[in-house]
């Protein structure tokens, strides 16, 4: 009896072990994912700053200067002013639909993120369909946006939620045909395998060279996937006030806000990885592995390089959306429709079978 | 996913409950958007649950064309309508309904009896991923893209034919 006592307890003790082992797992895997958040949160801020110096710069003003050094608490400052604004609700709107939709736009472009390499195999999920999942996850948003564009019960806010929503789903498919075609060089959808496949000629090696048709429709739909000038349809100022965010103000406005920026992050770490290279320092003949050795603290130094040549590389790409924006006029609805349908379109399926064509005669 | 059993249980029980809980909301809710939109969470909740079962590529594939395509396509058609007009007239029981009714219990409960039969019966939802697939050096999307071109070639080349065809039959109607 006494023994039977005994081996239950140590029965039970075990199973509370296991339990609490079962907690700490959980709370495992949720810090990646904590700091990842926190993260890109941060690089939206440094968009938000950078944003507003290069457009400073082109129009030869001073920009921020006042909010910290050079500027740079001028995003947190913004943001802070957002959280403190009264939470505007239009009286004959649908408010449960109003409140859900920003939400919907935030979440599908921050669920985007788990799929990213940000060093040697730094990624929060390396899921064997990588890429394939960014570009499903993104073709949820337009949802968020009309459940906001109708539930304002505004007919500019309804409109541009019209608009965006034809706007992403028709450059949504050159995007994904310029995906595709990186996707049969590297002969895998991981965005891992794709980075790895890049890695052998240094800068010679990058997607760049061998996709140039499909790097600049990928330029330009990711831009009309991120509703910024030259295609901010949506949002066009002059012809519908600001678009589905018209009756938004507050955090809820703040969350359209961070979304787009958001969207630019993304869409210019997935050229980082598709086109240029990823976490690979890309100077030929120099591996970093090899410098820093295979003990522990020289694999944690690889990382960090890693992480500073993909944000690197992903920054200094930044400067051509950001400088495209404050120099290029706003397309016309029907420019832009057909811009996509009877230009990009044939144009990556031409490049898709080019592609293909040179994969089978295995040049 | 290779999840441990609680919380996979809890999970399969959560998205269960929002299947359940949105395909109810397409059928009941007098608003048609509201209808529209919850036809949406149906789908996203299908999608997860092909997550949960490790079939990542056709959970997104789900998200693909389901949410991101026809849901929106829905909701568009939808938002065109006046929904006031559309439940101010709205009787709670006609014959249609009996006879819609009728025709869903019974698909229902054919479903559930041939669901017993076939063979992928007995697999449970935690068996792991490499027990199932005896060919692990092949990924799912590779396998999938093998039998699109192999056995399944012709359903495939034929759906595509049929899509042409409502494709080019969509412009002929729309260019009148």
């Amino acid at each position: 009896m006494i023994i039977d006592t005994t081996e239950i307890e140590t029965i039970n003790s075990f199973s509370k072990l296991e339990s609490l082992k079962e907690v700490y797992g959980i709370i495992w895997m949720l810090v990646p994912i904590v700091t990842l958040v926190l993260g890109i949160t941060i690089g939206v801020l440094v968009i938000v700053w950078l944003e507003r110096e290069i457009s400073a710069g082109i129009q030869q003003r001073i920009g921020p200067e006042y909010a910290g050094p050079l500027g740079i608490l001028q995003a947190l400052a913004d943001g802070t002013k957002l959280l403190l604004k009264e939470n505007l609700i239009p009286s004959t709107g649908d408010t449960r639909l109003f409140s859900i939709g920003p939400s919907i736009a935030v979440i599908s472009i921050f669920l985007s993120y788990s799929v990213i390499p940000f060093g040697d195999h730094l990624v929060l999920a390396d899921l064997s369909i990588g890429v394939f999942f960014w570009i499903a996850i993104s073709s949820i948003a337009p949802v968020g946006l009309l459940m906001s564009g109708y539930g304002s019960n505004n007919k500019y806010s309804f409109l541009g939620g019209l608009r965006a929503a034809a706007q992403s789903i028709s450059y949504e498919i050159p995007l994904a045909l310029c995906v595709l075609s990186i996707s049969l060089l590297s002969n895998s959808l991981s965005t891992v395998d794709i980075v790895e496949a890049q890695s052998k000629y240094g800068f010679w090696g990058w997607n760049l060279w061998r996709q140039p048709i499909g790097f600049i429709v990928f330029l330009i739909s990711s831009l009309a996937e991120c509703e910024r000038l030259p295609f901010d349809l949506p949002e066009a100022e002059e012809e519908l006030v600001a678009g589905y965010q018209t009756e938004y103000s507050g955090i809820k406005f703040g969350l359209f806000y961070i979304a787009s920026y958001l969207n630019l992050l993304v869409s210019s770490l997935f050229v980082t990885v598709l086109y240029l290279g990823g976490w690979n320092l890309s100077i030929p003949y120099i591996f970093v592995p090899d410098i820093f050795g295979i003990n522990k603290g020289g694999k944690v130094f690889g990382t960090l390089i890693g992480i500073f040549i993909t944000l690197a590389k992903t920054y200094l790409f930044l400067f051509i959306p950001i400088a495209t924006r404050w120099t290029l006029p706003r397309l016309r609805m029907d420019q832009l429709l057909n811009l996509g349908w009877k230009f990009l379109l044939p144009i990556s399926l031409g490049n898709l079978l080019l592609t293909t064509s040179s994969q089978l005669l295995s040049l | 996913m290779d999840l441990s059993e609680p919380i996979h249980d809890f999970l399969l029980v959560f998205l269960g409950s929002g299947l359940i809980l949105g395909g109810l909301g397409v059928v009941l809710l007098p608003n048609p958007i509201y209808s529209a939109f919850s036809l949406g969470l149906v789908l996203v909740c299908t999608s997860l649950f092909y997550i949960l079962s490790n079939a990542y590529f056709v959970a997104a594939a789900q998200l693909l064309i389901y949410v991101g395509a026809i849901n929106v396509l829905i909701i568009f058609a939808v938002m065109f309508m006046n929904g006031s007009e559309y439940y101010k007239d709205f009787h709670l029981w006609t014959v249609g309904d009996g006879i819609t009714s009728m025709v869903c219990i019974s698909l229902f409960i054919s479903l559930i009896t041939t669901i017993s039969d076939t063979s992928w019966y007995g697999i449970i939802w935690t068996t792991r991923s490499n027990q199932i697939i005896e060919q692990d050096f092949l990924s799912n999307s590779q396998q999938i893209g093998i039998h699109l071109s192999t056995d399944f070639f012709l359903p495939f080349e034929l759906i595509s034919i049929i899509l042409l065809v409502a494709l080019i039959g969509a412009i002929a109607v729309a260019r009148q």
